[in-house]
């Protein structure tokens, strides 16, 4: 060891003189957790469209909170559609991954918000960028996601289906706020240019879950102008003039319902919200009560305060999970902020909103069997008169609406009867919203001025060819199914031809759908779903769903047709309630406007080549390629092949189930269906 | 004070007491209109379909079933129309559908009622399929009188073609229903050969 060498830290310090302690780093310092901003205030702008002086200071609170959230000046902001239609394309997973991103902090707020209608494109999302432009991208996938990610964070706008700017730049309050810059995917564009958007107007832009955003659209504070600046009668009387008709499917002028409630003995009433929507196909109750809960919450507050009711009821099927949770969620958040309780915004109004789930029946959507279920009994209807808004839930008056008619009723009081009345006429103001779906390429959820001409609906929004569309099913299985031609859609001009509006449902046949096998369905859903109170709504409906099942398997006797025409009209003369009487509508219209299906089916042909025991398959020897697909792919070994050079594939009919397998597996459309060599299948590239 | 109100039935004017059940105002006045699940003392759900009569509202003739109306001023009622007579035929045809009845009386008392020949196929739901209960018409007399007398024992279950009724069993004393036989005293087609609890084999709760 060398008396020089430094052996410890010590000695090394001493010999090059550095100092022992510990350097100190500087902790860095914590990055701040920006939260959005918007650049103006909204309060203001909203008290002025309501016309009223003030608000309750916790609206005013929550109304600036949301509107940072909505029109953030110092981040971007994407919005993913989570709704069930989103969320059946992983749409969720979507929203997890682009809300933990780092490079997001601070620079995008991630929301997730509600359906926007146009389902056929889902995943939808929705960029906003801080000028008040909003890039909407449809049909997103994992690596079109990109395109999202570098317009949230460099504004580098690529791959959108359609650019929306704000008005107003700094101000969303609804779709109605927004317009459209530049369509890039017609389909889009086609599907929401001849929508008017009011009831469903935050569907698709705002946040279910979160108050706040609900209240800086202006929620809420028709509520407030109705509590503190009009008394129960203005409310009602606007509504009448309003003429308002119920959504649900009974068109029932509201405004009436309410009055005949409202000038009644009795000082206690209430009101329920019917949310059970049975008809299969019909989802316009789910969408608002999944993207817009509130909407529906102050449409109830407004119709217990125009009644004087303290204490309301909200039915949701159980079928619906997204939307019981939803509303939940939305009742207790009101309830937290005042919404709800003894003092409704700090008014001497007290209300009580209470969730009931059905438990799954399609009768219980009927008023009378609701309130029963309510009770805790069997859902079977009672007779009326005595209707509920006289006598209802507990003896008392009760007035149920559909959940669409209330969310109609925030947008009346907002902006006046008379505005509601420069859309629709006669009989039929206002927009409704309907459900399209079938044979066309943009199905989804849409909300149209009543009055609309069914060729708009289904070749403009919907993208159906018109040479190829059949029929229309509107309304349901209580609706009709109606030849397709060009028709209005309003509540008297369908009435009359023989099917209804309905809830919404708007279903488009093209000509490969058998008229005869979709009454079939609908009656027998119908002969599942009766309560089984009257003999014929129970019995007839067996009998004739057996019946017209007997016609499709080609078992049709000769008395078949007119057994089924008596059968329908002792069926809707006998019945109690509702669901009985307009079961047969699908019979009585279909027998009306396609009798010769019916015909055809007797003598064992189908005119839409679709009833599997009225077609046989033949292979086009011309065309055959000998790819032998056909062959490898029967699952009955129908499909034989011979030894002989013409006619080498032989289909054997009696072995065939109708699988369509090698029809659809053909790569050069050898196979088509025929019906008795009548009917033949167009080529199948359509 | 009774109140009375005017009727018009068939043409004639009547005058009973306001509020009586009508079934009871045809009885009295001898007027006669079928019916298998009615009960004067029990609650009446129009469940058999026979008792339909023809009331006219606003200058038409709307169908109602009798035994849920009671007596008000200025009813106009037709019992014996051509179409009453036909729809009574087809109910009672639709009826006897739900299977041989152990109760003869009952098959003629119903083949009486129909006039007319129903246009019928040969293939028929009811007799090709079993129902689950073949021989019941589900008039529900069974479970009104079993709750009539505080048991509450007898239930209808499902809906549409599953509609059956069957037996609430009691927590408490599991051979409570053998004596009573008040459902088979009231059973219209003789379906409950003993009582309640061996008849309906379906349960409410699983055992």
């Amino acid at each position: 060891m060398h008396a020089n060498v430094p052996y410890s830290l010590t000695d090394l310090a001493k010999r090059y003189r550095l100092s022992l302690q510990k350097p100190q780093i500087e902790a860095a310092p914590p990055i701040p957790e920006i939260h959005p901003q918007a650049e103006t205030p909204i309060t203001p702008m909203l008290l002025e469209r309501f016309s009223i002086p003030a608000v309750p200071s916790g609206l005013k609170k929550l109304a600036e909170l949301g509107h940072n959230q909505l029109c953030p000046a110092n981040m971007a902001r994407v919005s993913v559609g989570i709704a069930t239609c989103g969320k059946a394309v992983e749409a969720d997973r979507l929203l997890e991954k682009l809300s933990l991103r780092r490079d997001f902090k601070n620079k995008v707020f991630v929301a997730g918000v509600g359906c926007l209608g146009a389902c056929f494109g889902e995943p939808l999302v929705d960029v906003r960028t801080p000028e008040g432009l909003h890039y909407i991208f449809g049909q997103v996938t994992n690596t079109s996601v990109w395109s999202i990610i570098h317009t949230a964070l460099d504004n580098k706008a690529k791959g959108m289906w359609a650019v929306m700017r704000e008005c107003k730049p700094g101000i969303l309050t609804e779709f109605d706020d927004l317009e459209l810059e530049k369509e890039i995917n017609h389909q889009f564009s086609d599907f929401i240019s001849p929508q008017i958007r009011w009831i469903s107007g935050h569907c698709g832009l705002i946040d279910p879950h979160s108050l706040p955003e609900y209240v800086a659209t202006g929620g809420y504070f028709a509520l407030t102008k109705a509590l503190f600046t009009q008394t129960p009668q203005q409310v009602r009387n606007e509504i009448m003039l309003a003429k308002l008709r119920g959504r649900g499917g009974g068109g029932f002028l509201t405004g009436q319902k309410w009055e005949k409630a409202a000038c009644n003995d009795d000082d206690i009433r209430f009101v329920i919200a019917n949310g059970d929507e049975g008809d299969p196909g019909a989802y316009m109750d789910r969408a608002l009560l999944e993207s817009d809960p509130h909407r529906v919450l102050e449409g109830i507050a407004l119709a217990s305060y125009a009644i004087g009711a303290h204490q309301a009821y909200i039915f949701v099927r159980q079928e619906y999970p997204l939307a019981v949770e939803t509303l939940q969620q939305a009742i207790d958040d009101a309830e937290l902020a005042g919404i709800f309780g003894n003092n409704v915004l700090e008014s001497d109004y007290s209300l009580h909103v209470t969730l009931i789930q059905s438990a799954g029946a399609f009768v219980c959507g009927e008023e009378t069997s609701m309130i029963q279920v309510i009770r805790g009994h069997r859902g079977e209807p009672k007779p009326r008169p005595p209707y509920p808004a006289e006598k209802g839930l507990g003896n008392h008056p009760t007035i149920i609406n559909n959940v669409e008619t209330l969310a109609n009723i925030p947008w009346i009081v907002a902006n006046g009867a008379e505005r509601f009345r420069t859309i629709g006429d006669k009989n039929s103001f206002g927009t409704k919203i309907f459900c399209l779906t079938g044979d066309i390429k943009r199905t989804g959820l849409i909300e149209v001025p009543l009055g609309i001409d069914s060729f708009t609906v289904v070749e403009t929004i919907g993208g159906a060819l018109p040479s190829e569309v059949k029929a229309l099913q509107i309304g349901g299985p209580s609706g009709g199914i109606i030849p397709y031609h060009n028709i209005p859609l309003d509540f008297d001009t369908v009435s009359a031809a023989g099917a209804m509006i309905g809830s919404g449902g708007l279903v488009v046949l093209n000509k490969h759908r058998c008229i005869v096998d979709l009454t079939c369905h609908l009656i027998s859903f119908m002969a599942d779903e009766s309560c089984g109170k009257c003999l014929f709504c129970r019995d007839g409906l067996i009998e004739l769903a057996y019946l017209l099942t007997q016609l499709v398997e080609n078992r049709g006797t000769e008395n078949l047709l007119s057994r089924v025409q008596e059968l329908s009209q002792l069926i809707a003369q006998t019945s109690r309630c509702n669901l009985g009487r307009s079961s047969t509508n699908s019979v009585f219209t279909t027998l009306n406007y396609f009798h010769d299906e019916y015909e055809k089916h007797l003598t064992g042909l189908c005119p839409a080549v679709s009833c599997k025991s009225m077609i046989n398959f033949e292979i086009n020897q011309a065309l055959c390629r000998d790819c032998r697909c056909c062959y490898l792919v029967c699952p009955s070994s129908a499909v034989t092949i011979r030894s002989t050079n013409i006619e080498r594939y032989y289909l054997d009919n009696e072995l065939c189930t109708r699988c369509w397998a090698c029809s659809e597996t053909c790569p050069f459309g050898c196979i088509l269906p025929t019906s008795g060599g009548e009917y033949q299948w167009r080529n199948m590239s359509t | 004070m009774a109140q009375y109100v005017n009727l018009v039935i068939d043409g004639q004017e009547f005058t009973p007491e306001k509020g009586t059940p009508l079934m009871k105002v045809f009885m009295d006045c001898e007027i006669t209109v079928p019916s298998l699940c009615y009960h004067p003392i029990l609650k009446s759900h129009s469940r058999c379909g026979l008792c339909i009569i023809e009331v006219k509202v606003n200058e038409a003739w709307v169908i109602n079933y009798a035994c849920e109306m009671v007596a008000e001023e200025g009813l106009k009622i037709s019992t014996n129309s051509l179409n009453i007579h036909s729809l009574r035929s087809s109910t009672a045809a639709q009826l006897l559908k739900r299977g041989p009845f152990e109760n003869t009386k009952t098959t003629e008392f119903l083949q009486q009622l129909i006039t007319k020949t129903e246009k019928s196929n040969e293939a028929d739901y009811f007799s090709d399929h079993s129902l689950p209960m073949k021989g019941c018409i589900l008039c529900g007399r069974c479970i009104n009188v079993c709750n009539m007398i505080g048991k509450h024992y007898l239930t209808f279950l499902g809906r549409g073609p599953s509609l059956r009724i069957s037996f609430v069993k009691d927590k408490l004393n599991e051979f409570a229903c053998i004596k009573c036989k008040a459902c088979r005293n009231t059973c219209p087609t003789g379906y409950i050969a003993e009582n309640g609890k061996e008849t309906f084999t379906n349960r409410l709760y699983r055992d």
